[in-house]
């Protein structure tokens, strides 16, 4: 009797130990598991959730002016033939004469931000020549005169100008859906609104010719 | 002779292990009932945060649509702001030549003609020529009033030609961009 008295005992304490080993222990480490995970997961919905409604209050139309006036001021890539087109249009529309211009853009293809080095050989009048640089200076895509070289003799002006372009692409995945949407600073507004003012020349790349020439043309 | 007989001693053992297996049915039966209520917490807290997780995830995955249906604006916004940065440095670093420019020549006086002239961020170079010493010396003069923004002034080359005109070279370097930012 004594005997199977403590043998029940044993094997009561052994069934219960494995029990405990074989469902309790993973049970209750899964719950642990879960409720870590919704602790994480509501902290996560509650940034979804401003997130959804600073996207909410956006205005798209808007939003797009304004990402399309800032895409003239920083290009998405190395857009040195749209700075050409430009500075000539400057140079015309102030009577000076573009006598050379150099860039060397490397690879064409802009994977990151960067810029662009060029160098503008500009023959003027002292008035064109300083007209020219305001107007450079309030153009878009913004450009930053490094360096300006002026030699003159008598009334012509002979300026080289070392100026950058910058550029900026995007990464072509936008990142974690719950990512802070990044806002715009007061400064960043004041920018804005400079920028707005700056003048900018509708793109008009004239292409190449191609082929060959026409024989039979009198 | 008397003869005495002892019982109590051979029941002794008997109670006291009797004694132990009901201490033992009693502690058994306390673990026993608190490992089950223990069993039965555990059962309702996994089946109650299962049905909270089933719901967070319908509703994260419902929040995740809504953001993905708004990508454009998102795009937009990051576009945006990473230019904005961009142009708020370069706005606020450059140095606005055509301002330099103008003020470099508020300096030269009647009688004095400028060869060249040469801009940068914190510098500006100047050459040219006086017609006398008096014209080369005003023209100098001024600058003394101008160390706030050109505190080294550096006169690199002075000649003296045959007719009495004098030919120059003079460095400003200045801090003129960083002060005005």
């Amino acid at each position: 009797m004594k005997k199977n008295k403590s043998l029940l005992f044993i094997l009561l304490v052994a069934g219960l130990s494995i029990f405990t080993w074989a469902f309790i222990w993973p049970k209750t480490n899964q719950v642990l598991r879960v409720k870590k995970n919704l602790d994480q997961e509501t902290v996560r919905l509650e940034r979804l959730k401003v997130k959804i409604s600073s996207l909410k209050s956006l205005n798209e139309f808007e939003l797009s002016q304004r990402a399309e006036l800032v895409l003239k001021a920083v290009p998405a890539g190395k857009k040195f033939l749209e700075v050409l087109v430009n500075f000539n249009k400057l140079a015309n529309n102030q009577g000076v004469a573009v006598e050379s211009f150099r860039v060397m853009p490397g690879e064409l293809e802009a994977t990151q931000a960067g810029k662009l080095a060029f160098t503008v050989s500009l023959l003027g009048s002292q008035d064109g020549v300083k007209n020219f640089l305001a107007e450079a200076e309030k153009s878009l895509p913004l450009v930053d005169i490094k360096n300006v070289k002026i030699t003159t003799e008598k009334d012509v002006f002979q300026a080289e100008l070392n100026f950058e372009n910058y550029f900026f692409s995007l990464p072509a995945t936008l990142g974690k859906l719950d990512s802070v949407l990044p806002k715009l600073t007061a400064d960043e507004e004041k920018v804005l609104g400079r920028l707005s003012e700056f003048t900018s020349f509708p793109a008009e790349i004239v292409p190449p010719p191609m082929g060959k020439p026409n024989p039979f043309t009198f | 002779m008397q003869f005495g007989i002892n019982l109590v001693p051979t029941q002794e053992p008997v109670l006291k292990e009797e004694k132990f297996w009901r201490r033992i049915k009693l502690v058994g039966g306390i673990v026993l009932s608190v490992y089950i209520v223990f069993i039965a917490a555990l059962l309702i807290f996994s089946l109650l945060i299962s049905d909270s997780e089933k719901k967070l995830k319908q509703e994260v995955s419902g929040v995740e649509s809504q953001i993905k249906g708004l990508a454009k604006k998102e795009n937009l916004q990051m576009s945006l702001k990473g230019r904005l940065e961009t142009a708020s440095k370069i706005l606020g670093t450059r140095t606005e030549q055509k301002e330099l420019l103008s003020r470099v020549q508020s300096f030269i006086l009647p009688g004095i003609s400028v060869s060249e002239i040469n801009l940068a961020a914190e510098k500006a170079g100047i050459s040219g020529e006086a017609q006398d010493a008096k014209v080369l010396a005003d023209f100098l003069d001024q600058f003394e009033n101008q160390k706030n923004d050109w505190p080294v002034i550096k006169l690199t080359s002075l000649t003296r030609t045959q007719k009495g005109i004098y030919n120059f070279s003079l460095d400003l370097n200045s801090v003129i961009s960083n002060e005005k930012k």
